[in-house]
Order: structure tokens, then C-alpha cells, then sequence
């Protein structure tokens, strides 16, 4: 038996406690010659024989108890096969889409079996497989057929490769043990990112057993629809020959179209009339590379509106809202929003999580709870815009944010005409204006509060008298930003300039940038819950259309040398040892779980030792 | 006729004080003319039906002694004089069992019972009761046959002197004992704290009633145990067998102290059942109150 925490046995000294309270509290009681105890019989007394037996008996079960809690402590497992105590040979097999070719898999499975079956005979042998994520398919152990049989179901996936990941969960598999790590790949030249060097433990042999790729592979690595059609890129690794390519609409043919493929990028547009909504998948025919890079797909759906939280007092649009809901309303496309009035004293009940972005027009009957239901949304990511007005009370702007958003908003002393520039013409929300960003400095303000900078704020426009009339905060993983007069014409004028509604859309762009909704994902980015398989996906919980591709870098067939891939790898410290050690034990000590039955066995004692304690009261 | 002794004759009975006595004849000597200093009545007042001499009558004689035949020949009033003797035959069987060591003051029950025995021997020997002695605890340690003579005397007091605490109990076995060798009928004085199995005590006392012998109980107890006044939770050790209890004495005082009373009634009412006359002695009181038991159980017998 192996312990995960021997250091806890020290804990057993804990047994000199009631060893102590035994021999102390022995002699508690003084001694009282007595002339025939028969005539204490049927009091409540206890014979001393027995009574030095059961506190024995007693002592000796609070030291078991005492042992079973340490023992539960020291977290006990077994290796009765000897499997963590025994040199490793651990293969790594590569099932990536692009080991999919004909027979590549075949040909790496065969030098996988190969690599269990040759591996040294003192050797214990475990096998991990991975495309963008590692592991373990057969934990170390000394019947190879079994792992050989494991071998054989496992099939190419649609997975792109990741070196790192592999690596480093076969050495996780070692812990204080020496062997070799047997990597069965194509050495796909995208397996290794530019910070995913691993480190094995000192005595780990890392071997590489090439496959080679399919030669001639086609891939589509991109799809996008426009007016005309659709067009495409294809990917052709081979040599250049001819292929058909077809569009599918929700499984219905809409076209097929004979394409020549050169070696590398083609692009291919398809002339067809595409419904509004709907799926879209376009397939090239490669008889001869993998086939899990031959189709693309492409939702058509049209975005769903951004949905922007308005809070006005009272949850009324007119209330200091309505050129800013107008504005918003009136955008098509990727200016599509969605406005929702929200009471501020209804803020602390509702769901915040579905919007894109909170403006805080009005404050009236904000609590406590909504502004900290606000202040952990903006710290969630999300986007929070704060325009000043006559129904926003700035000391709860400053209460919303605390000190993530040290924001100061001041009344100005009078009220005086002035207008305000852009500071950094260069920053998303202005960048669109381009040489127009100037026709910012026609609208006319009559009125603003003073924001006090911060060390935090980054000033994005500023007043005349240079107080700052557009700040941004980052406030951890969202932003704010607060805009020091307001938008509904009644400080100024802005919403009568055309500058306004650009303005608007960049500046709530900006802000739901963080919580935009793709709609496409890699295999390698599916969220949990969702298969990473490609095709049209529904997203769990939003319900949200989206289409999963595979990730189109997996279809470049250039191939690392041994020697590089092996550069990424390298020998791990003794400190780094001990934890990947501990790492091994752990699983091995979870999935055993003795823990539990010592945390029993201490509960059965402790009643016992209850019960004979109370039985002799 | 009996009348109260004086506080100075009275401390001469004090359990305590004949302690502090050097030897057991003094001791039992002490005892004995104290209390028949306090009684007033004359030892030698003894009975016999051996005639000795006539003697002519002296006012104050007692009226039945007065012969009347001799009156009736010599118109002269004579009484009758007879020679002293006994044929009583008295056994003191001395309990000297390990719970008789028990002492909550300075004299322990069997240093009592020893006084007690010493002082009865003294005062029956003085009346000319045969006296014998069986000293016993598990086992009969020390049997002395009974005898009148007064060397006979200094070696009961002597083996009272010297006797020991023994271990274990066991009454019945001497008393079965002394049923099966005593010949003639007698007087048998039981000083023992009783602590036995009482159903074997009266079987045993039955058998030597049976047998026509007078028996008297003196249940010797200290204070302690008639009281039972420990407090604090203490370990009781029993002193023939060395076991120990833990208790707490407030919790089972009532418990016991009914057990105890309920031992004494079951004595006092089987003995009596059986012609036994059974006293309850408290090792805290004077001694004269067992010396008062043995006369009236004696006076009963003539």
C-alpha cells in the first residue's frame, strides 16, 4: 500500500492525547477501602475491573479512530500490479483528422501495436490518444493485449493536432519513473504553438514514430456567402488536378460546379441564390486525402440583434432614453439592437447575463443589490455605459463600480456652451469617422458633469475647458464607459447631428464586443455541451444556431522534422518531478478512493465509542 | 435493677477510650467493672443447686430463700446457702473476616468485636460460665475449648490480643462446626459484621439453635456503613476480595442504604423467627450495650 500524503502520518502523534487523558485521568477517582461493595451492587457504579477494561477498550478505539483519520488523511492506494512502481512505455497515437487519409490511420495504428508490442519487457506499457486534447486511453499496465485491444477502436476523430497536450499527459503518466514516450504522428507542423514547449520527467525517453501524411489532400478552408453566391477557398496539397465541388442548402443540393484545384489556395465562387436562413455546406470531392477537411459549413441565419439594457427611471424609454432607443432601433445588419427598458429598481431580479450591454441613463430606485447585480456584470465582461443626464445620481454611478471603477462625476460649477474632441481619433469607437471624426466638435453642450480622472480612466474626448467628456475604465474583465453629458437633447444637441447615430452604434459596437456571438466555430472551441463534430450545431442554453468546422490550419500537410518536434521537449526539474509524481499518485489514489472507507471505518469507531462510553455512564 | 452510670464510669465503655487500654484483660476488666459499677447488681449473684450451709436470716435477705421446714423444727428463720457454680458453657465465635478490618474512625469493627468478646469472656468467667473462643474468617483460624478456669481466661484474652484480620468470609462454616462438636446445651455469641450470603448465616445459626444451643448475634457495623456518608465520586475497594467500584456516593446512597436496612430487617426478623436473639451493635456506641444483650439473653436461661 502507497500513501498520496505520507507526511500526515505525523498526525498519529495525536495519539499521545488520549494516551495522556487515560493515564492521567486513571487516578482521578481516590481509592475508599470499603467493607463489602456487593451492597453498591445495583447502584449506578461499574465494576473496576470492567471499568478499567472498557477504558481500555475505549482508549484503544479513539486511537483507532485517531489512526483511521490519519490514515484517511495520507489519502492510502494500492499498486498491486506494480504499475507505478515499474519503467513506463507510454504511446502516443495521433488521431487528428489528418491522420484520416487512406490508410495513414492503418499505418499508425500498425506502428503504434508496434511500439506496445517492442517496448522493453520490464517495461509496464499505457497508451494516450489526442488530436486537440490528450487522454489516456489505457493506463499503465503489464497486459499489453489489452492495450492493443484498446488500439483497435480507436478511430481518426475531427480533432486538430496539439503536441503540448499529448506530451504532457503521458508524463503525467510517469511520476517518479523512467521510460519512453512513443509518439505515433504525421508531425502536422501547426501541433506545436509558439509558447507549447512540454517538459518530461528526468529519465523519459521521448521517441517519435513518423507516419507519413497523405500526399495529395483538397480542403475547403473557407466559405463565405455574398450577394452573388458563395465563394470559397480550397486547399489543394498535392498536385494540380480537377475536383467537383457541391453546395448543399440543409441537405438539398443547390449546385455542383467542376473546379481546377492548383497546388495550394483556389478560390471558388459558386453564382447560386441562397435562401435567408439555414445551413450551408459545401464539399469538395478528395478521394485521395482526408475526409474530414472536404466540407465546410455556414450558417445563414441572419445575426441576432444585439440586446442593449436601457436603465430609465421608471423602465420608461422617454425618460431621458428616446433619441438613444430611436437610434439604436433604427440599425439593420450589424448594427441590428435590440433595446430593453429596465427599471432601476427591478435591475437587482433580473438577468443581466443575455445583454450585450447596460447604458445607466436614470437611478432612481436603484438599490444596493442592483447596482452589485451591475458591478458583477461589468466584472463578468460585459459592457456598461454610463451617460450622464438629469435623472443619473452620479454618487450611485460611483457606488455601481467601487473601487474596480474610481469614477468621480461632479456637477460643474455653471453651466457654459462648449463642445469636445476626440483624443484618440484611433480608437475603435472614432476610427470608423475617419477625416469625419472632427464633425464631433460641432454639437454644441450646454451642460455636463465633471468627471474627475482617475489613474484607471483612459480619456477619449474631452471638453473645451479639457475635463474629459468621454472616459473608458476597464473594470477586470469588461469595460465602462461613461459619457459626460447626455444623449437625449437635453444638455446638448448631439442627438440632432448626424454624428449621432454613428456615434452610438461604434460606441455600443464597442462595448458588446466582448460578448459578441460567433457564429461558427472550430471542433477545437466548442463549448461544453456540445459535440465537437462538424456540422450545424444548436448551442445549449441560448439555443442559438452556429455551424462547427474543423480547424482549417489542420489541412496543412507540411511536417515537422524529428529534431524540431523534439526541441519542444524538455527535460523537467526534480521540483516539477515531484509534482507531476504526485499528480500520477492522485489519480491512481482518486480512482481507488480507500480514503473513503478509512473516513468509514473512523465513523464506525467513533459510535462504537460512543456507545460504550454512554453505556457506562 | 439497673440504674444510669455516671459520665466517669461510662467513658471506661467508650469503644475509643478502652482502645487506648495497654492489654485486653485490662481492657476487658475495665469494661466489665465499669459496667457493673453502672449496674449496681452483684456479679456473684449466681445460681447452683448444690447445697452449701444455712445461714440465719438477715433482714434484707430475700424472703424466698427462707427455709420453712427449718423454720417449722426450730422456730428460727434460716435461709439457704448454695454453693457457686455454672453449667453454662458459653462459645464466642469472633468474625475476623477482611470486612472487619473496615474502620471510618480509630477503631476498626473487629478491634470492637475483639473488646467485646474480651469483655463477655471476662463477665462470664467472673460468673463462672465456662467460656470458649472460635476466632474465624474464611476458615476457623483459632478455636479455644470452653473452660471455667481462670488461666483459661487469660489465654481467651490473649488469643483476642493477638488476633489478626483475615480475607475472605465464610460464617457458615464454623457455626456448622460448632453445631456438630458442641455435647451440651449452651450459649453460642456470634460478633461478626454479618456480611455474608445472609440466607447461609441464619441456615447456620438455625442448625445450632436447633440443636438447644441459645444463640445471640451481636452484627457488629461501623458508623460509615450504617450511614453511608462518603461524597465525591471515589473507587470503593472491597477489603476480601480487592475489587473496586467507581460510583458517585449522593447518587447511590439512598440505593444503598436501603440495601443495608434491608439486610438488618431480614436478620432481625429470621432470627428472631428462629429463637435467635440478634443485636445490632454501631462501632461509634459504648460497649455496655452488648454487655446489656449477653445478661438478658443469660437471664433468660434461668
Amino acid at each position: 500500500m502507497s500513501f498520496l500524503f505520507p507526511a500526515f502520518f505525523i498526525g498519529a502523534l495525536a495519539i499521545g492525547v488520549p494516551v495522556m487523558l487515560h493515564l492521567w485521568k486513571r487516578e482521578a477517582a481516590p481509592r475508599v477501602a470499603f467493607s463489602d461493595i456487593r451492597l453498591l451492587g445495583k447502584a449506578p457504579v461499574l465494576q473496576t475491573s470492567r471499568r478499567r477494561f472498557r477504558e481500555l477498550l475505549l482508549l484503544i478505539l479513539r486511537i483507532a479512530a485517531l489512526l483511521f483519520l490519519v490514515l484517511a488523511f495520507t489519502r492510502p492506494f494500492l499498486d498491486v500490479s506494480g504499475a507505478l512502481s515499474r519503467d513506463l512505455t507510454v504511446v502516443v497515437l495521433d488521431r487528428s483528422f489528418s491522420m484520416g487519409g487512406p490508410e495513414a490511420f492503418q499505418r499508425a495504428r500498425a506502428a503504434a501495436t508496434a511500439a506496445v508490442v517492442n517496448a522493453p519487457p520490464d517495461h509496464v506499457v499505457g497508451l494516450v490518444v489526442f488530436d486537440h486534447q490528450a487522454r489516456v486511453a489505457c493506463d499503465a499496465t503489464l497486459d499489453r493485449s489489452a492495450v492493443v485491444a484498446r488500439l483497435a477502436d480507436v478511430t481518426p476523430g475531427s480533432g486538430a493536432t496539439r503536441f503540448a497536450a499529448a506530451v504532457d499527459t503521458a508524463a503525467e503518466m510517469f511520476g517518479s519513473r523512467a521510460g519512453r514516450i512513443v509518439v505515433v504522428t504525421d508531425l502536422q507542423e501547426t501541433g506545436w504553438e509558439r509558447t507549447s514547449d512540454v517538459a518530461v520527467p528526468p529519465g523519459v525517453v521521448v521517441e517519435v514514430s513518423s507516419v507519413a501524411p497523405s500526399g495529395a489532400n483538397l480542403a475547403v478552408t473557407s466559405m463565405k456567402a455574398d450577394p452573388r453566391g458563395v465563394s470559397a477557398v480550397i486547399f489543394n496539397s498535392g498536385t494540380e488536378r480537377s475536383t467537383i465541388v457541391s453546395l448543399h442548402h440543409d441537405g438539398r443540393l443547390l449546385t455542383t460546379d467542376e473546379v481546377l484545384a492548383r497546388r495550394g489556395s483556389t478560390e471558388v465562387n459558386l453564382n447560386v441564390d441562397l435562401p435567408s436562413t439555414g445551413a450551408l455546406q459545401l464539399t469538395v470531392d478528395d478521394s485521395e486525402g482526408v475526409p474530414a477537411d472536404d466540407r465546410r459549413y455556414l450558417i445563414l441565419d441572419p445575426p441576432s440583434p444585439a440586446t442593449i439594457g436601457v436603465v430609465t427611471n421608471g423602465g420608461r424609454i422617454g425618460a431621458g432614453a428616446f433619441y438613444l432607443e430611436r437610434a439604436l432601433s433604427a440599425g439593420e445588419g450589424e448594427h441590428h439592437f435590440e433595446v430593453v427598458a429596465i427599471a432601476p429598481d427591478v435591475v437587482a431580479t433580473r438577468e443581466l447575463s443575455g445583454l450585450e450591454v447596460i447604458v445607466i441613463i436614470g437611478t432612481q430606485g436603484l438599490n444596493r443589490a442592483g447596482r452589485k447585480q451591475i458591478a458583477a456584470y461589468a466584472a463578468d465582461g460585459g459592457g456598461v455605459m454610463v451617460v450622464a443626464g438629469p435623472t443619473l445620481e452620479p454618487q450611485l454611478v460611483t457606488d455601481i463600480l467601487g473601487d474596480d471603477l474610481p469614477l468621480i462625476l461632479e456637477p460643474m460649477d455653471a453651466e457654459v456652451a462648449t463642445s469636445f474632441s476626440v483624443v484618440d481619433p484611433r480608437h475603435p469607437i472614432f476610427y470608423p469617422f475617419g477625416g469625419f471624426v472632427g464633425t464631433l466638435g460641432q454639437v454644441r453642450v450646454q451642460r455636463a458633469l465633471h468627471v474627475v480622472e482617475t489613474p484607471g480612466a483612459r480619456v477619449l474626448a474631452r471638453f473645451e475647458d479639457g475635463t474629459a467628456a468621454l472616459a473608458e475604465y476597464a473594470v477586470h474583465q469588461g469595460r465602462a464607459v461613461v459619457f459626460a453629458t447626455d444623449l437625449n437633447n437635453d444638455w446638448n444637441d448631439f442627438p440632432r447631428r448626424p454624428t449621432f447615430l454613428p456615434f452610438v452604434y461604434e460606441l455600443v459596437q464597442y462595448l458588446a464586443a466582448d460578448r459578441e456571438k460567433p457564429r461558427e466555430l472550430t471542433v477545437t472551441d466548442v463549448p461544453f455541451g456540445l459535440e465537437p463534430q462538424p456540422g450545424p450545431a444548436t448551442l445549449p442554453g441560448s439555443g442559438r444556431r452556429v455551424v462547427v468546422n474543423v480547424d482549417p490550419r489542420e489541412s496543412e500537410t507540411t511536417g515537422l522534422s524529428v529534431d524540431t518536434f523534439l526541441s519542444h521537449v524538455h527535460v523537467r526539474e526534480s521540483g516539477e518531478l515531484i509534482g507531476v509524481a504526485h499528480r500520477r499518485e492522485a489519480t491512481r489514489e482518486s480512482e481507488q478512493s480507500y480514503w473513503w472507507y478509512a473516513v468509514l471505518a473512523m465513523l464506525l469507531v467513533l459510535v462504537a465509542e460512543a456507545w460504550l462510553g454512554r453505556s457506562s455512564v | 435493677m439497673t440504674t444510669a452510670p455516671r459520665a466517669n464510669e461510662l467513658r471506661y465503655l467508650d469503644p475509643q477510650v478502652v482502645a487506648r487500654i495497654g492489654s485486653m484483660e485490662l481492657r476487658a476488666r475495665t469494661v466489665v467493672e465499669g459496667f457493673l459499677i453502672g449496674l449496681h447488681r452483684s456479679p456473684h449473684t449466681g445460681c447452683s443447686v448444690e447445697f452449701s450451709e444455712y445461714r440465719q436470716y438477715m433482714p434484707g435477705d430475700d424472703v424466698s430463700l427462707i427455709d420453712w421446714k427449718v423454720y417449722a423444727r426450730s422456730d428460727r428463720y434460716y435461709v439457704k446457702k448454695f454453693k457457686e457454680e455454672t453449667n453454662l458453657e458459653c462459645h464466642l465465635l469472633l468474625d475476623v473476616s477482611g470486612s472487619m478490618g473496615y474502620s471510618s474512625t480509630a477503631i476498626s469493627k473487629q478491634e470492637y468485636a475483639s473488646y467485646l468478646a474480651a469483655s463477655l469472656a471476662y463477665l462470664m468467667n467472673r460468673q463462672n460460665d465456662a467460656v470458649g473462643l472460635i476466632v474465624f474468617a474464611e476458615r476457623v483460624l483459632k478455636q479455644l475449648e470452653a473452660s471455667v478456669r481462670p488461666e483459661h481466661l487469660r489465654r481467651v484474652l490473649l488469643e483476642l490480643d493477638r488476633v489478626e484480620t483475615g480475607r475472605g468470609s465464610n460464617l457458615a462454616k464454623p457455626l456448622i462446626r460448632l453445631a456438630d462438636a458442641l455435647s451440651r446445651r449452651g450459649m453460642v455469641v456470634l460478633i461478626s459484621d454479618l456480611l455474608d450470603e445472609p440466607e447461609r448465616v441464619v441456615d447456620g445459626l438455625r442448625r445450632l439453635r436447633f440443636r438447644g444451643t441459645d444463640v445471640v448475634v451481636f452484627h457488629v457495623l461501623d458508623h460509615a456503613e450504617l450511614t453511608f456518608p462518603f461524597e465525591g465520586v471515589s473507587r470503593f475497594e472491597d477489603l476480601e476480595t480487592g475489587q473496586e467500584v467507581q460510583a458517585v456516593p449522593s447518587a447511590i446512597r439512598g440505593d444503598y442504604l436501603e440495601r443495608v436496612e434491608d439486610l438488618i430487617a431480614f436478620y432481625t426478623r429470621e432470627l428472631r423467627l428462629n429463637g435467635i436473639d440478634y443485636r445490632l451493635v454501631d462501632t461509634s456506641k459504648p460497649l455496655d450495650l452488648a454487655l446489656h444483650a449477653y445478661l438478658s439473653a443469660r437471664s433468660q436461661l434461668y
